[in-house]
């Protein structure tokens, strides 16, 4: 009986459901929006010095640029202002490079997400293989102990590293050079591996976890090999545990292109938001808040999607509260 | 020919000396059925489990003669175990909301076993197999459900689905564990039929089951074990005519014993529901779990709930709990307004009453020794004690269940299932209450055990004067401890009455289809 009802209000109310999502993925963008534009008012000093960099001018020339940039209207009108303009996709001029933060963000927006996704990927195959690889009686500790260093190691470190040992020393991948898919790799890589050591761990113990359940002894008496059980049932059941938290690993991958873009002296949204912070571009690093909330909320409803696609209990499940 | 042989089987699990199998022989032919039955921890299911080579990772099994299905399955490596698998000899096991992969398919689970046997078949084959199999064990519209996941098949379905997966490789010997176990009784009675269909179509059935009832049904011999050991092995018709071991006589005494229950005495009304109404779901397509239930219990007295799953039994339980609020209806607990008041009034009166559950094992911290549940439990009464003070706490509570205090360092999971339901009777004893809510306390234990908790809930009850609300689909059950009972069926109550009433003259037709399915039982 509650069975039935369960399938029969999760099969007519997804519509609302997902309405109901992208809702809450305004609130976030707006929360992000508000709380970075207060916040970043709280840093001491005139964002005029900001918007004229080095050099001096008088007194009159300054009260004509605050003027200008309606840096003198009251903060509750510069804010409104703000929001209005969002709304309209517009996210302000730049104070330093006197362009739109659109633009800038949107030049250097391109290789970021490349180098993102290509070291999801590289995370991804990288916890797969050291998860499927690493649970054997033997190969379980070393499983770990990699897990642990990959982890606990510094992005930078990890980078510096790799950039003597395959660049320097191998000559394997450019050192530095900022086109084409070889240059990619490098960073890519750097940027996947302590990501990659949480999620395996993450995958090993769901795949011990399903290999736990009950079902696991119906799927032996078929007749099923270990590969087929681990292919076919146990690798889905961790993979729904692992989903979530890659979705958050996506938010710790944006962080992490900050320090690898540094050290890889590669163009990104992470070194604009590095120049913008020392420069106190307010409106770019403004702008970077807001895309991240947006991407890390677009993503974040993606796992929830994938996930009720893997566990298909989960939508029956929602459909009760 | 007999599909498969086993002569002084014997089975050493790791770490232990002695053997859980402790010389085992039988045979069963093709289309005849053994049943095995004993308490849990008897061997039953590793004897089932060395069949099929699924023995625990360690475990050392050696026998005399070892034949399955024509093979000789002693010392076999596992690739030539996993081709016997499912082709020869296959599994059913209890419960198969979790015996099927949550996440796959019916049909993709169902045709399992062929795609690891049969890889030469094409997928159109495959699927037309798997319509035939699940039209072979009676699921109705097979192209639907093969569709669908095994969380939206009912509990009867799902154990269908699960053997036709067990057909898929047309095995020659099925090795059934507990089959039966997590269903109603109109849908056990299903099954059985469709186990017996299967049996007079050739397949050498291995019944394994703690329910005696069930066994008779299926078994044409019946090996009765205890401790590793058969003790006694006989045709169905001469066991339950002369049962040769005390131990089959005790069983034999445990499905018909009905434990009387104390005369009623004259006491205070503890607890008293009024018209209970509980509605789920949208108001264009209500769903009325409960409808109109009224009752009183005394002190000293037991009320009854008896009913299929979905009847409403469980939604009563919650809301006497108070943990669903009625959308009408009232409950008063000790006279006073208990359902509609707030949770920050009812709190200072929680501890009065008290619930058991089916499944204690999932309602303990798998980490938690017994000491510590049941501190926990006496701490919870306000009282800071010191902790020697608890741990004696703890050993009165432990003997109030007939436990000895040995089991205070063990985890829940340490412990048999009769232990356990102990254990969570005295940690609900723990704050004195006046009203137990039992619901299905019994119905993972084993015939045996069931008798004895069922006792022990009686003896409990006569020294302190609890009052029970016990709720079973198990009629018999019911029966032994009940002064009044309520049969609900689609959240009606549609018979309520003295116990012993209501048995010799049943009014409400689905009241007489129960009694039926129990004497056929």
């Amino acid at each position: 009986m509650t069975l039935h009802y369960g399938q029969v209000r999760g099969a007519d109310r997804p519509g609302a459901r997902l309405f109901g999502r992208l809702g809450g993925m305004v609130l976030v963008v707006w929360g992000a929006a508000t709380v970075g534009f207060f916040a970043l008012r709280l840093i001491p000093g005139d964002p005029v010095d900001a918007l004229i960099g080095l050099g001096s001018v008088s007194a009159q020339v300054r009260d004509q640029i605050r003027e200008d940039w309606g840096l003198a209207d009251p903060l509750l009108v510069q804010y409104l202002g703000y929001l209005g303009r969002l709304v309209q996709g517009d996210l302000g001029t730049s104070y330093r490079r006197q362009q739109p933060v659109a633009d800038v963000i949107g030049q250097q927006f391109p290789p970021t997400v490349q180098l993102m996704s290509l070291a999801l990927v590289f995370a991804l195959l990288l916890a797969l293989g050291s998860a499927l690889l690493g649970r054997g009686r033997r190969t379980a500790p070393l499983a770990g102990l990699l897990e642990l260093v990959a982890v606990s190691s510094p992005n930078f470190w990890i980078g510096l590293v790799l950039i003597s040992v395959f660049g320097f020393g191998l000559g394997w991948f450019p050192v530095v050079a900022t086109a084409g898919f070889g240059a990619l790799i490098l960073p890519a890589v750097t940027l996947a591996i302590p990501v990659a050591g949480i999620i395996s761990q993450v995958l090993r113990q769901g795949l011990d976890d399903a290999e736990a359940l009950p079902f696991v002894d119906t799927v032996r008496a078929r007749g099923a090999s270990h590969t087929r059980l681990v292919l076919r049932h146990t690798l889905r059941h961790a993979a729904a545990s692992s989903i979530t938290l890659t979705g958050y690993m996506v938010g710790s991958l944006l962080g992490g292109s900050v320090l690898v873009e540094t050290v890889f002296a590669r163009p990104g949204l992470g070194r604009v938001a590095l120049n913008a912070i020392v420069d106190r571009d307010v409106p770019v690093v403004l702008g970077i808040i807001v895309l991240a909330a947006a991407a890390f909320s677009m993503v974040n409803l993606f796992v929830d999607l994938v996930f009720e696609r893997i566990d298909p209990r989960l939508a029956t499940e929602q459909a009760y509260a | 020919m007999s599909a498969i042989t086993v002569r002084n089987l014997r089975v050493v699990l790791p770490g232990s000396k002695a053997a859980v199998v402790d010389g085992v022989s039988f045979s069963i032919a093709a289309g005849k059925c053994l049943g095995i039955v004993g308490e849990s921890g008897a061997g039953k299911t590793i004897t089932g489990r060395s069949l099929i080579g699924l023995t625990p990772a360690g475990a050392r099994v050696t026998a005399e003669e070892l034949t399955v299905a024509g093979v000789d399955a002693r010392d076999l490596t596992e690739p030539a175990w996993r081709r016997l698998r499912g082709a020869r000899v296959a599994l059913v096991s209890q419960d198969a909301l979790v015996s099927l992969d949550p996440l796959r398919r019916v049909g993709a689970e169902v045709a399992e076993p062929l795609a690891v046997h049969e890889p030469g078949l094409g997928r159109a084959d495959r699927s037309r197999r798997v319509l035939q199999l699940l039209g072979q064990v009676a699921v109705p519209e097979p192209a639907f459900r093969a569709r669908q996941y095994p969380h939206e098949l009912s509990g009867g379905l799902r154990q269908r689905a699960l053997i036709a997966s067990a057909l898929a490789a047309s095995p020659a010997a099925l090795i059934a564990d507990e089959p039966t176990t997590a269903l109603d009784v109109t849908v056990q009675a299903q099954i059985v039929l469709l186990l017996r269909q299967l049996k007079e179509s050739g397949i050498a059935l291995l019944l394994i089951s703690h329910d005696l009832a069930i066994i008779r049904k299926l078994a044409d011999d019946i090996a009765v074990m205890k401790d590793g050991r058969f003790v006694e092995l006989q045709p169905t018709a001469a066991l339950f005519a002369a049962p040769q071991h005390p131990y089959t006589r005790e069983l034999l005494a445990s499905i018909s014993q009905s434990l009387v229950p104390a005369p009623p005495k004259a006491a205070p009304v503890v607890l008293a529901a009024r018209d209970l109404t509980k509605t789920y779901g949208p108001a264009s397509a209500p769903l009325r779990a409960v409808n109109g239930v009224s009752f009183e219990l005394r002190a000293g007295h037991t009320v009854g709930i008896v009913g299929e799953s979905g009847s409403g039994k469980s939604t009563v339980a919650r809301m006497l709990l108070g943990t669903e609020t009625p959308d009408s209806g009232d409950v008063l607990l000790n006279g006073e307004p208990w359902s509609r008041v707030p949770e920050s009034r009812r709190r200072a009166r929680r501890g009065g009453i008290q619930i058991i559950h089916q499944d204690s094992l999932s309602a303990f911290d798998p980490r938690a020794s017994v000491l510590q549940i049941l501190s926990e439990a006496i701490a919870l009464d306000g009282s800071r004690s010191v902790r020697r003070e608890r741990r004696e706490q703890a050993t009165r509570l432990l003997e109030l269940v007939a436990l000895n205090d040995s089991l205070l360092g063990r985890r829940a999971h340490q412990l048999s299932g009769g232990q356990r339901q102990r254990v969570a009777i005295a940690r609900a004893l723990a704050r004195q209450p006046r009203l137990l809510v039992c619901d299905e306390p019994v119905s993972a234990l084993d015939a045996p055990i069931q008798t004895q908790v069922l006792g022990l809930l009686v003896s409990l009850q006569q020294t302190t004067g609890l009052a029970m609300v016990f709720i079973s689909h198990d009629l018999a059950a019911v029966r032994a401890l009940s002064h009044d009972i309520l049969v609900m069926k689609n959240g009606i109550v549609v018979e309520q009455g003295p116990a012993v009433e209501l048995f010799l003259a049943p009014q409400h037709p689905f009241t007489r289809e129960l009694l039926a399915a129990q004497a056929t039982a």
